[in-house]
Parts: C-alpha cells; sequence; structure tokens
C-alpha cells in the first residue's frame, strides 16, 4: 500500500523587495560585460619631417584613406570592413573610428603597412595611436600624457 | 572570418559593472566602504578626470568645483631616488606626509618608481635588480617572461624599520646611491593641505602645475534614457542590463570625446558612420568639465563627495577618471560613475581593467 508522498509545498517565489535604505552602498547587480561586438581606435598623423604639413583631416579624406589602406593590403574584403568614423579633430589633427572587433588585427595591420597618401606636395601617414575594446578607457592616451612630463 | 592574431600592442580589457544602490552621502563622515568608493580608491594615480552634466545644473557646480581653491596642483621636480629617500624631504614628506610620486616611464619597458602614502613600489629590469640587490618578486605574465625576466620590489616606508641606522633601510639607500643614481622627473602630489616650512622640495626648484578644469557648455545632444531597466524576471533583466550599460558607457564616452555623433542635428551620411544613439533618446544640452594632470584619488573622492552634496537629487551626473598607462601596452584603468535622473541612491560603475 503506498501513501501519498509526503512532499514539501513548492518555495514562493521570493517577490521584489523595495530598494534597501541604508547608510552602506549595496550592490544589486554586478556582472562582467561579455567580449564586446565593436572596438575603437584611434588616428593620428605621422609628420614625417617637419617643414611639411599634411593635409586636412576631414572625415571623407580620412574614409578614403582607410579604404586604400584596406584594399592594398586585404583586397575587397578589407574594404568591405565597415568602419564609423565617430569624431574627426582637424588640429591637431586625428580621428576616433568604431569597428568589429575582429577586424581590429587586420586593420592596425594595414594602417601600419600603408605608405600614405599624397597629394602633391603634402603626404599623410597615419598610425594607430590607441585601440581597444571600451572607448572611455582609451580616450586620455597619447600625446597629452608626454606633455605632462615637460 | 580573416585569420589574423590579435596584434601584440592590442591587450582586451575587461569591463566590470555594478549597479547597487547608495545611502546618503554625509560630507562629515566622509564614506570610504562600498562600492563606489573602493573603485575609485584603488586608481593608484589619476591622470584625467571628466564630468558629465545636465546644462541646467552647471552653475551650482561651477561655484564649488571650478573656484580657484578647488583646483587641484601637482609639481613637476627633477630628483634622484636618493634624494627622495633622505632628508628633510624623507623625514617630512614621506615618514609624516602623505604623498603621491611618480617617476618618468614607461612600466615594462623603463625603471619606474611609484609612491604612494609612504608605500613605494619599483618596476625594475634584469640589470637594474641585480645592481639594487633588493628583494622583490617577478613581474609580467607567466610563461611570457623569457631570457629577461623583469621585477617589482615594494618597500613600505611608513614602517618603523626604516630610519637611519637599520639595516632594510641602510640597504635601501646603498641600492638608491649604486643603481639608480640619475635624476629623473617625477610628478609630485602633497595629499594634504598641511607644507612644510621650511619646503623641502624648494632646492630642487619643483615646476608648479595646475590641473585647471577645461569646460565645455551647451553641448546640443541627445541624451538616451540613463534609468537602468528594472526587470522582475532575473535572466531578461540580466540581459537588458548588459545591453544597457554598453549603450550608455558608449555614448558617455563619446560626450567626453566630443564626437559630433551625439549632437541634435548630425546627419552624417551613414558611408561615413552608423552609430545611432540608443532608442528613445531626447535632446537636452549637456555640459562636460575635464581635470588633467598628476591627480590623487583622496581628490577624486573628494569632488564625488562635493558632488553629491551640491548638486540637487534628481540631477544625473557622470564621473570617470582614467589613470596613466602603464605597461608595454599602455593599458590604464577607468572608473566611470553615473547617477541616473531621478533616482533614490541607484548608481551604475563601470571599471575597465587591463589584464595585468
Amino acid at each position: 500500500m503506498t501513501q501519498p508522498m509526503d512532499l514539501d509545498p513548492p518555495p514562493l517565489l521570493p517577490s521584489p523587495s523595495p530598494l534597501p535604505k541604508s547608510h552602506k552602498s549595496t550592490p544589486l547587480t554586478t556582472l562582467t560585460l561579455p567580449p564586446t561586438t565593436l572596438s575603437y581606435a584611434s588616428l593620428t598623423p605621422l609628420s614625417p619631417s617637419p617643414s611639411s604639413s599634411p593635409p586636412p583631416l576631414d572625415p571623407l579624406l580620412l574614409k578614403s584613406y582607410l579604404t586604400s589602406a584596406l584594399s592594398q593590403f586585404l583586397g575587397q574584403t578589407g574594404a568591405a570592413i565597415p568602419i564609423d568614423i565617430l569624431q574627426v579633430n582637424p588640429s591637431p589633427p586625428s580621428a576616433w573610428i568604431r569597428l568589429p572587433r575582429p577586424d581590429l588585427a587586420a586593420f592596425s595591420a594595414a594602417v601600419a603597412s600603408f605608405g600614405g597618401i599624397s597629394s602633391g606636395k603634402e603626404k599623410l601617414v597615419l598610425k594607430v595611436e590607441a585601440a581597444g575594446d571600451f572607448l572611455g578607457a582609451l580616450i586620455s592616451r597619447g600625446e597629452g600624457e608626454r606633455d605632462i612630463w615637460g | 572570418m580573416l585569420s589574423f592574431q590579435q596584434p601584440a600592442f592590442y591587450q582586451s580589457s575587461k569591463c566590470f559593472v555594478t549597479h547597487g544602490v547608495m545611502g546618503h552621502v554625509d560630507p562629515k563622515q566622509p564614506p570610504s566602504k562600498g562600492k563606489p568608493w573602493t573603485a575609485f580608491a584603488a586608481q593608484d594615480f589619476v591622470y584625467t578626470a571628466d564630468l558629465i552634466l545636465p546644462q541646467e545644473v552647471f552653475e551650482v557646480v561651477q561655484d564649488k568645483l571650478l573656484k580657484d581653491e578647488a583646483i587641484p596642483q601637482y609639481k613637476r621636480v627633477v630628483m634622484s631616488l636618493h634624494d627622495v629617500l633622505t632628508g628633510d624631504f624623507f623625514n617630512s614628506y614621506i615618514k609624516q606626509g602623505s604623498v603621491l610620486m611618480l617617476s618618468e616611464g614607461r612600466r615594462g619597458i623603463d625603471n619606474v618608481f611609484a609612491l604612494k602614502s609612504g608605500h613605494l613600489t619599483m618596476f625594475l629590469d634584469k640589470e637594474a635588480y641585480e645592481r639594487a640587490g633588493l628583494v622583490g618578486k617577478p613581474h609580467g605574465v607567466k610563461g611570457n617572461r623569457g631570457i629577461k625576466p623583469r621585477w617589482i620590489v615594494e618597500i613600505d616606508l611608513n614602517s618603523s624599520s626604516m630610519i637611519k641606522g637599520k639595516k632594510g633601510y641602510d640597504r635601501l639607500i646603498y641600492a638608491s646611491k649604486n643603481a639608480f643614481s640619475d635624476p629623473m622627473t617625477w610628478l609630485f602630489c602633497n595629499m594634504t593641505s598641511r607644507v612644510p616650512d621650511p619646503d623641502p622640495l624648494t632646492p630642487f626648484n619643483p615646476t608648479i602645475c595646475t590641473s585647471n578644469p577645461s569646460t565645455t557648455q551647451d553641448i546640443d545632444a541627445l541624451v538616451p534614457t540613463l534609468i537602468p531597466p528594472a526587470d522582475t524576471s532575473e535572466q531578461t533583466a540580466r540581459d537588458k542590463l548588459e545591453d544597457f550599460s554598453s549603450d550608455v558607457y558608449e555614448w558617455l564616452s563619446l560626450v567626453r570625446l566630443q564626437s559630433p555623433r551625439i549632437l541634435k542635428g548630425d546627419s552624417i551620411d551613414p558611408y561615413l558612420s552608423i552609430y545611432r544613439v540608443p532608442d528613445g533618446s531626447q535632446s537636452a544640452k549637456v555640459c562636460k568639465i575635464t581635470w588633467r594632470g598628476f591627480l590623487s584619488p583622496s581628490w577624486t573622492r573628494q569632488t564625488m563627495i562635493d558632488l553629491f552634496t551640491t548638486l540637487p537629487s534628481k540631477a544625473w551626473f557622470s564621473f570617470s577618471t582614467t589613470t596613466f598607462s602603464k605597461g608595454l601596452a599602455a593599458d590604464n584603468t577607468e572608473c566611470t560613475f553615473l547617477r541616473p535622473p531621478n533616482s533614490s541612491g541607484e548608481y551604475l560603475v563601470w571599471e575597465v581593467k587591463s589584464h595585468e
């Protein structure tokens, strides 16, 4: 003769409690952001000689520079890498872009191996100043930190 | 797709997000425990601090944070390690005071010395370590040290064994005379307001530098809803929080960069950029204040406390600090804090740390 099993009733799901008010701070959730889909990079011109000044940077010039660099290195696949231009500063010249994370390695190799574009006497060669997954941490890198040492 | 190794200079960093609730901030009892405060205190030397606020509350902050007395100062001086560890400088600043000092150089490449509240850390290469004859531990990723390992030596100058005549101190002085006798450029920041008289730094002709805040006002931006999602179901709440924190972090970084992509009238061709602000963004004016220099974590803590006490509790603000670059890949640690609008103590903290 089987007895019905004496099961405990299922526990009630906890109802969302009101935010605790205390003097200590209580973390509600902590999480680590998963590997990002997008990476960021900062580009600055290399000045080959003090007398020559590179042509002023603007979004279209930057886009054509990057397209030439990528297609020279990687052909059509390279030129098809989707790059978002986030900011272009004409002076001091610098540019910030956003691109898919898996393509960052190929992108930096392409920019590093590209000889630059020249319009008449002026030649523009860019280098990657900083690259990483999180834009906030990259912003202050570069020239400013070298200046602080005098 | 394209099978490329990640380039050597690019190391992936991690971002830790904390969403929590803070208690009331009492300026007479400065808080030091708990999440936003420990995150800021864990940074060693701060290079940049950015503050983003709605334009409406700018005047309130201007009186408190931008007046002349509140501007942080630091000094740049050329001294040798021996000068730092001996004489009046050692007694008044290191033994009795609380200072921050950092020597010029890139950790991982050059020999760098860092001093924080009496705790001296030396980042040395193999030759310098052997010449110094001090005890240290290996520095660098295990397995990547190769034939020329690097070393870290950590010495607590506050301890009672660090006075003239004792063995540990004498050994350190010997090392500073033999291995590190060249003068270096240091950045110096006095964390207390007490300056000893006469100032032991004066013989070294320090250059006094101020980190004047630069303000950018009336940025016509599209501001996303800065309120973290609240959902009862645990899994979707976590996913939504992940998406929310990535999007808002990107938006805050673009404001700090002064990128035109977050401006109201930005109509850049999609050929050049397909960035869009997160859904539900409203037009509003924001302003940004930036400090650059050699800042101490105690200054960031005090600034945060001032922000909590001066700003109206319904206003949102975001405060981020970035440290000096360290290591071969010039990584730095960054800590961003956001207080959402109309929240009662809710906050969000992003900590970006490199692998080192």
